[in-house]
């Protein structure tokens, strides 16, 4: 701001032509004068105030801010000032950092010149995240957003100014995250390792029962031929029918996704054709409907069991050779309940009576089986034909 | 393999108890073995001279080869059908086994008439 215009100024001619004015004119040109003087006196007070104004907000805003913020100069990169937050995110007073390099207090590191020196050559501000250091030798994340003040003719770098965000909260929590996630990745890496090395193990089972299973197959098959007897070859043969019956299912569950459960209406309808078949040429039809219902080991041995014994009675004692059918159904009856039936269409036999006296071991079996799956069973025999029905609980999924 | 095959079976299987289950099958069903082998190398070489007209064949055997080696070679060098018999259906073994375009696949534990419906299948195609 310039002093009063000079245009106001009492011109010395103009005073020695007072006396020769009127006193009433040069009284006029005075207080228009004074008026001027007084206008422009408050002009330049107002002016004077709003620098003053202008300067304690900038003061204000800088001290109080909630970020950092750093004036440095551009060329020695030495610090001029630094506001509270600044100097607090690092452990100082601002007045201890004035006067101090800018770079000391960036980690070793994270030092980077490059940034700036391109800013110094004419390239936009800048802004990356990097360590400082505190006083206590500690690092702490900030986010520094930097630029220049240039003059305004020349284009020379007059200040450079920082503002410094600290992030450390936010950079540990992402690293925490990172690690947190590369923890998670390698546990599922292990568990899909365990879990593929447990399939290979549970495969390997199944193939070793199946195979063993056939060892038994043959066992039965050298101890039958040396038999004269036709009711214990008979029996033998029976008890091949039941080994099948087990070998069916690790069969299933070696087809399985989860190697654990399968789907039960595929199973009962190969198994009751093994039977169909193994009973050699009969001229029998055998129909199977099973509700699709998930199931593991602990159920399906006993019902492909139960299913063996019961189509196997029927095969035997209600056709007499002749032709018939057999039907073998299992429904969900309600919720958690299902219903298993083994019909023929056969002359009708008493299943208690079927080998003599004593309950035969195919009797033994039913019932034990029955009782194994907590379900009841109820037998009608009359001239249509026998009706085998078992009211049982649904396997609990495994 | 325009030449004859013998009207008999031999059993590639390196379990005794079962090779010898598996003969007894083959024998009530009225069919003649014409031999056992234990390793691929033997199913080969008993293959090559009996020519018999089905080979029931274990994948799983002693030595480094397996069933399907010795099917490939016995297809290329006899041309006997080939009938698996296998105690796993795992996928990686059914791969293996279809790369031999097999006659059949039996599974273990393997019941009579399987046996013969694979091995009448096979004689008729």
């Amino acid at each position: 701001m310039r002093d009063v215009d000079p245009q106001l100024a009492v011109k010395p001619q103009e005073q020695n032509l007072g006396r020769a004015l009127h006193a009433d004119d040069r009284l006029s040109e005075l207080e228009d004068l004074n008026a001027r003087l007084t206008a422009a006196l408050a002009e330049k007070t107002r002016a004077e105030q709003a620098q003053a104004h202008s300067e304690a907000h900038f003061r204000a805003s800088f001290e109080s801010a909630a970020v950092g913020q750093v004036h440095y100069d551009p060329v020695t990169g030495v610090i001029i000032r630094a506001n509270p937050a600044y100097a607090a995110m690092l452990g100082y007073e601002p007045e201890e950092l004035v006067g101090r390099l800018g770079s000391d207090f960036t980690h070793p590191d994270d030092k980077d010149g490059a940034p700036y020196r391109s800013m110094l050559d004419g390239a936009e501000g800048y802004s990356r995240e990097k360590r400082y250091v505190r006083r206590d030798g500690t690092p702490v994340w900030g986010r520094v957003s930097a630029s220049l003040v240039r003059a305004p003719g020349s284009n020379a770098p007059l200040l450079a100014v920082a503002v410094v965000e600290d992030v450390d909260e936010a950079h540990k929590a992402r690293v925490a995250l990172e690690l947190a996630k590369q923890h998670l990745e390698v546990v599922v890496e292990e568990r899909t390792a365990a879990l593929a090395q447990r399939d290979l193990l549970l495969r390997e089972v199944y193939h070793r029962v199946k195979n063993n299973l056939q060892i038994v197959d043959s066992l039965l098959l050298m101890q039958g031929r040396r038999l004269t007897d036709s009711d214990a070859k008979a029996a033998l043969e029976n008890l091949r029918g039941r080994v099948y019956a087990l070998g069916l299912v690790h069969h299933q569950l070696m087809g399985s996704k989860d190697l654990e459960t399968f789907d039960i209406a595929p199973f009962l309808d190969e198994l009751s054709q093994h039977l169909l078949e193994g009973a050699g040429g009969a001229d029998v039809s055998l129909c199977v409907r099973a509700a699709p219902l998930k199931v593991g080991l602990d159920f399906a041995i006993p019902l492909g069991l139960l299913v063996t014994e019961l189509v196997t009675n029927s095969m035997k004692h209600a056709f007499g050779g002749g032709p018939g059918g057999i039907e073998v159904t299992l429904d969900e009856a309600e919720t958690g309940h299902l219903v298993l039936q083994v019909a023929d269409n056969g002359r009708g036999y008493d299943p208690a009576v079927i080998g003599g006296p004593s309950p035969s071991l195919g009797a033994t079996i039913i019932e034990g089986l029955v009782r194994q799956l907590r379900g009841v069973l109820t037998i009608s025999s009359d001239s249509g034909g026998v009706r085998s029905l078992v009211h049982l609980p649904s396997p609990v999924q495994p | 393999m325009t030449e004859r095959l013998e009207d008999c079976v031999a059993i590639v299987e390196d379990e005794f108890l079962i090779a010898a289950g598996l003969s007894m099958q083959l024998e009530n069903l009225g069919m003649t073995v014409c031999g056992t082998a234990a390793t691929a190398d033997e199913a080969v070489a008993l293959a090559q001279a009996a020519r018999p007209a089905i080979v029931l064949m274990d994948v799983r055997l002693s030595g480094d080869k397996d069933g399907v080696d010795a099917a490939l070679a016995i297809h290329e060098t006899v041309g006997s059908k080939v009938i698996f018999v296998t105690a796993s259906r795992e996928p990686a073994t059914m791969d293996r086994i279809r790369l031999d375009h097999p006659a059949a696949v039996l599974f273990k534990p393997v019941l009579d008439w399987q046996l013969r419906q694979a091995i009448s299948a096979a004689l008729e195609s």
